[in-house]
C-alpha cells in the first residue's frame, strides 16, 4: 500500500499547540513540581511503574507537563529515557533486603513479624472528604506535626529491614515447589524485541512495565474463568529497596540509593513430580513493580503463573498477553488511527460504491 | 568502614558532610574532572522468588561523576539529578582510593552519621510497628 | 563540549566505513589517552560505552584503565571484545594473533562481531593496495604501512560473508581509513 504525503497543516498545528498550552494555564493557577512530588504519590508511583523509569522528580514534571494525563506522562518519560545512556546495571537486588513499610498475608494469620498494615487506602470508607476543599497550607503543617507528635512505643521489636517471607512457611513444611538459584543473565526487552516463545525474564519485564489497567483487566479475566490460576495472596510487601552497583575491577559494592517497591507472592496449588511420584505442592505466582501498586502486582502474579502454564485460553497465551499490555504500544497503535487515512478510506469507499452500483444494476435488470 | 555503608550514610543522611569532605580535598589536592556530572540510567536486576531467576524491573535515573586524584579514579553515583552530591561522592571515593590522610579522621564523621541513620530508622520502625494487627478471637 | 567532538568523529567514521580507502581527517582528542594516537582516543570516546566491551593489546593496563574511566566500557579479552584496540607498538605477530581471536559474529547475528581499531605508521605511503567492493566505484587505491601478511589474514577471516571483522585504521598524522568486511583488498606490485 502506498502512502501519499500531504502538506498544509503547519499553521493549523502551531495554532493547535497554542490552544493546548493555553489549556494548562487558562485558569491562572499554578502548581510547582515540588508540590506535585509532595502530594501526588499515587500518580507518581503509577507512571514510574508504567514508564519503567524510576525518578520521582521526572515523574512529577511529566505530570505537570501532561496536565495529569497518564498516557501522555508515560509517553514523555519513555521518550526521555531513550535519550539517556545506560551507565550501570545493579547487582542482584533481592526484596528480602527490603526495608518493609507494609506487609500482609491473606494466607496465614500468624506470620513472623505479623500483619503490618503500613499505609494503605484499603481501610478507608471511600467517602469524599469535603474538608479538603478548604484545606490550607497551615492545616497541612498542623496535620504533619500532629502525626509526628504521636507517641510511639520505644524500641522496635520487628526486624523490618530483614523481614522473613511468608513463603518460607510453606518451604519449611515441604509444601513449596522450590527451584534452585538461577543466576542466568536476564534478557532485556528494551534492547531486543520480543520473539516467541519468550523467556521468563522477558515476560516479567513486560508485565512489570505493563499498563496498570491492562494488567489488572487481564488478571481479573483470568480469575473469572478465562484462566485457571486462582491464587491465594501469600504475601504483599511494600517498602524501600536498597540498590547497589559493582564497578569494574573494584571489590566493594557501591550504594546508590533506595527505591519504593511492591512485591507479591501468590500461592497456587500445583502437581509436582517428586521421585517419580505426583505430589501436591504450591507454585508461586510472582509480581513486583516500582512504587506502591498493589493491585497491579497481584494481577501480575496471576498472569505470571498463567503464562508459566500454557493452556488454551487467552490469559495463558503469551502472545495474547505480552503483545497487548504495553502502554506505549497499545495507546500508540490505537491513536495512530487518528492520523489521516484519506487515501485508504477513499479506496474502500470507491469499492463499496462500485459494489452497490453493480448490485443495484443487477436488481434493475 | 566499607564502601557500601559509607556511600549509604552519605547519600541517606550525610549530604552536607559529603560536600564538606569534598571541599576539604579540593582545597588541598588537584582534582581532575574525568566525567563532569551527567545523568544516565542504572538498570535494576531483581531476584524473583517463584523460580529464583533474575529479571530487569526497570531503570533508575542517576547522576554520575568521575574524578581523578593522583593515580586514583573516583566515581560518584546518586539517584535523581544531583550534580553537587554526585561530584562530592566522586571526590570522596578517589580520596579513599588514594589513601589521603584526610580520610582517616572522616571515620568519626561517618560513625556519627551511622548513629543518625540508625536513630532515624528506629523511629520509622517504631511508628510502623503501631500498624501491626493484634488478632483477638471474637466471642460467640 | 566533548559531545560535539564525538558527534563529528562519528560522522567521519561513517564516511570512512561508507567509502573504504578514503583518507579522512579526524580531530584530536581533548583528553590525554597517550600512548594512543590522539585521534584513536577520540574514536574510542565515540564508540565505547558501558554497553560494550573492549580489549587493548598492551603490556600494562595503562590505556585500559584510562579508557574504562572515560567511557565506562568494560575491559575484556580479545575473544569477547566488541572493540579491539591495537596501538602502534603492537608487533605484527600480536596483530595477527588478536584479529584471529576476534569475534566474527554468527549467521543470525553477524553484527555481533568485533571492530578492530588498528594504529599504523602511515596511510599515505607504504605498500600499495587496490580496494574493491561496496562503496567503491571501480577500484580505490590505498597506500599504507600495513604488511601484506596482515591483509592476507584479514581476507581469510572475512572469507564467509556476512561473518567477519571491520577495521578502522588510524595513522600517526591522525588520518583515518575504514575497511569494512565487504572490501576486497589486493596488493599491487
Amino acid at each position: 500500500m502506498g502512502y501519499v504525503a500531504v502538506t498544509g497543516g503547519k499553521e493549523a498545528i502551531e495554532a493547535s499547540l497554542q490552544h493546548l498550552f493555553y489549556e494548562r494555564v487558562k485558569h491562572g493557577k499554578w502548581l510547582s513540581v515540588e508540590t506535585i512530588k509532595g502530594t501526588m504519590r499515587g500518580f507518581i508511583d503509577h507512571i514510574m511503574s508504567e514508564s519503567s523509569l524510576y525518578s520521582e522528580d521526572l515523574a512529577a514534571l511529566a505530570m505537570k507537563q501532561s496536565e495529569g494525563n497518564v498516557e501522555e506522562a508515560v509517553f514523555l518519560l519513555r521518550a526521555h529515557r531513550s535519550t539517556l545512556p545506560r551507565l550501570y546495571y545493579s547487582t542482584i537486588t533481592d526484596p528480602r533486603d527490603m526495608f518493609v513499610h507494609r506487609r500482609i498475608s491473606a494466607s496465614f494469620k500468624e506470620i513472623p513479624g505479623g500483619q503490618i498494615l503500613g499505609s494503605s487506602h484499603d481501610y478507608l470508607h471511600r467517602l469524599l472528604d469535603f474538608s479538603l476543599i478548604e484545606e490550607t497550607e497551615e492545616d497541612v503543617w498542623q496535620k504533619k506535626l500532629d502525626f509526628e507528635a504521636i507517641e510511639v512505643p520505644e524500641g522496635s521489636s520487628i526486624p523490618l529491614e530483614k523481614l522473613p517471607k511468608v513463603m518460607d512457611y510453606l518451604r519449611a513444611e515441604g509444601l513449596l515447589n522450590d527451584f534452585p538459584v538461577n543466576d542466568e543473565e536476564p534478557d532485556d526487552v528494551t534492547k531486543m524485541s520480543l520473539t516467541f516463545p519468550s523467556s521468563r525474564s522477558e515476560r516479567l519485564q513486560i508485565l512489570t512495565r505493563g499498563q496498570t489497567g491492562g494488567i489488572v483487566s487481564l488478571g481479573y479475566a483470568g480469575l473469572r474463568g478465562y484462566g485457571s490460576s486462582h491464587p491465594n495472596v501469600g504475601e504483599v510487601r511494600v517498602g524501600e529497596q536498597p540498590i547497589h552497583i559493582q564497578l569494574d575491577g573494584e571489590e566493594e559494592e557501591y550504594y546508590i540509593g533506595s527505591i519504593k517497591l511492591t512485591e507479591v507472592e501468590s500461592f497456587i496449588p500445583a502437581n509436582v513430580s517428586e521421585n517419580g511420584k505426583e505430589v501436591l505442592a504450591f507454585d508461586i505466582g510472582y509480581g513486583a513493580c516500582f512504587g506502591q501498586n498493589e493491585t497491579k502486582a497481584i494481577a501480575m502474579s496471576i498472569l505470571d503463573h498463567a503464562l508459566e502454564n500454557p493452556e488454551d485460553t487467552p490469559i495463558h497465551d503469551e502472545e495474547f498477553v505480552l503483545l497487548h499490555v504495553d502502554t506505549i504500544e497499545s495507546t500508540g497503535f490505537i491513536s495512530h488511527l487518528k492520523l489521516p487515512h484519506y487515501v485508504t478510506f477513499q479506496s474502500k469507499l470507491e469499492q463499496m460504491r462500485k459494489i452497490k452500483e453493480e448490485s443495484g444494476a443487477s436488481v434493475n435488470e | 568502614m566499607k564502601r557500601p555503608l559509607r556511600t549509604k550514610l552519605l547519600i541517606e543522611v550525610g549530604h552536607n558532610e559529603a560536600i564538606e569532605m569534598a571541599n576539604e580535598i579540593i582545597k588541598n589536592y588537584e582534582v581532575q574532572e574525568i566525567q563532569p556530572p551527567r545523568q544516565g540510567l542504572t538498570m535494576i536486576k531483581l531476584r524473583e522468588s517463584a523460580k529464583n531467576s533474575l529479571f530487569y524491573i526497570g531503570e533508575v535515573l542517576v547522576t554520575e561523576t568521575k574524578v581523578k586524584i593522583g593515580n586514583s579514579f573516583g566515581t560518584g553515583i546518586v539517584m535523581e539529578e544531583n550534580n553537587t552530591l554526585s561530584k562530592a561522592l566522586a571526590i570522596i571515593d578517589a580520596a579513599y582510593k588514594e589513601k589521603l590522610p584526610e580520610t582517616e579522621k572522616w571515620f568519626y564523621v561517618l560513625k556519627k552519621l551511622e548513629l543518625k541513620l540508625q536513630n532515624e530508622m528506629e523511629k520509622v520502625k517504631c511508628s510502623i510497628e503501631r500498624t501491626k494487627v493484634h488478632f483477638d478471637t471474637m466471642k460467640v | 563540549m566533548i559531545m560535539h567532538s564525538t558527534q563529528q568523529a562519528y560522522r567521519k567514521l561513517l564516511e570512512a566505513l561508507s567509502f573504504p580507502g578514503k583518507v579522512n581527517s579526524v580531530d584530536t582528542c581533548p583528553n590525554d589517552f597517550s600512548p594512543l594516537i590522539s585521534q584513536t582516543g577520540l574514536i574510542c570516546l565515540t564508540l565505547l560505552d558501558s554497553e560494550v566491551a573492549f580489549h587493548v593489546a598492551e603490556e600494562n593496563n595503562l590505556i585500559t584503565e584510562t579508557l574504562h574511566a572515560y567511557t565506562g566500557s568494560h575491559a575484556t579479552n580479545a575473544r569477547n571484545a566488541d572493540f579491539i584496540i591495537l596501538p602502534l607498538s603492537s608487533s605484527d605477530e600480536e596483530i595477527v594473533k588478536k584479529i584471529n581471536q576476534a569475534k566474527i559474529g554468527d549467521l543470525v547475528r553477524p553484527h555481533k562481531s568485533a571492530t578492530i581499531i588498528l594504529e599504523v605508521e602511515s596511510l599515505k605511503y607504504g605498500y600499495k593496495y587496490s580496494l574493491k567492493g561496496p562503496g567503491i566505484k571501480d577500484t580505490n587505491q590505498l597506500n599504507c604501512t600495513i604488511r601484506p601478511e596482515i591483509m592476507e589474514n584479514r581476507k581469510n577471516i572475512n572469507a564467509e560473508y556476512p561473518l567477519g571483522i571491520d577495521l578502522i585504521l588510524v595513522d600517526q598524522q591522525g588520518y583515518v581509513v575504514g575497511l569494512p568486511r565487504t572490501t576486497q583488498i589486493m596488493e599491487v606490485y
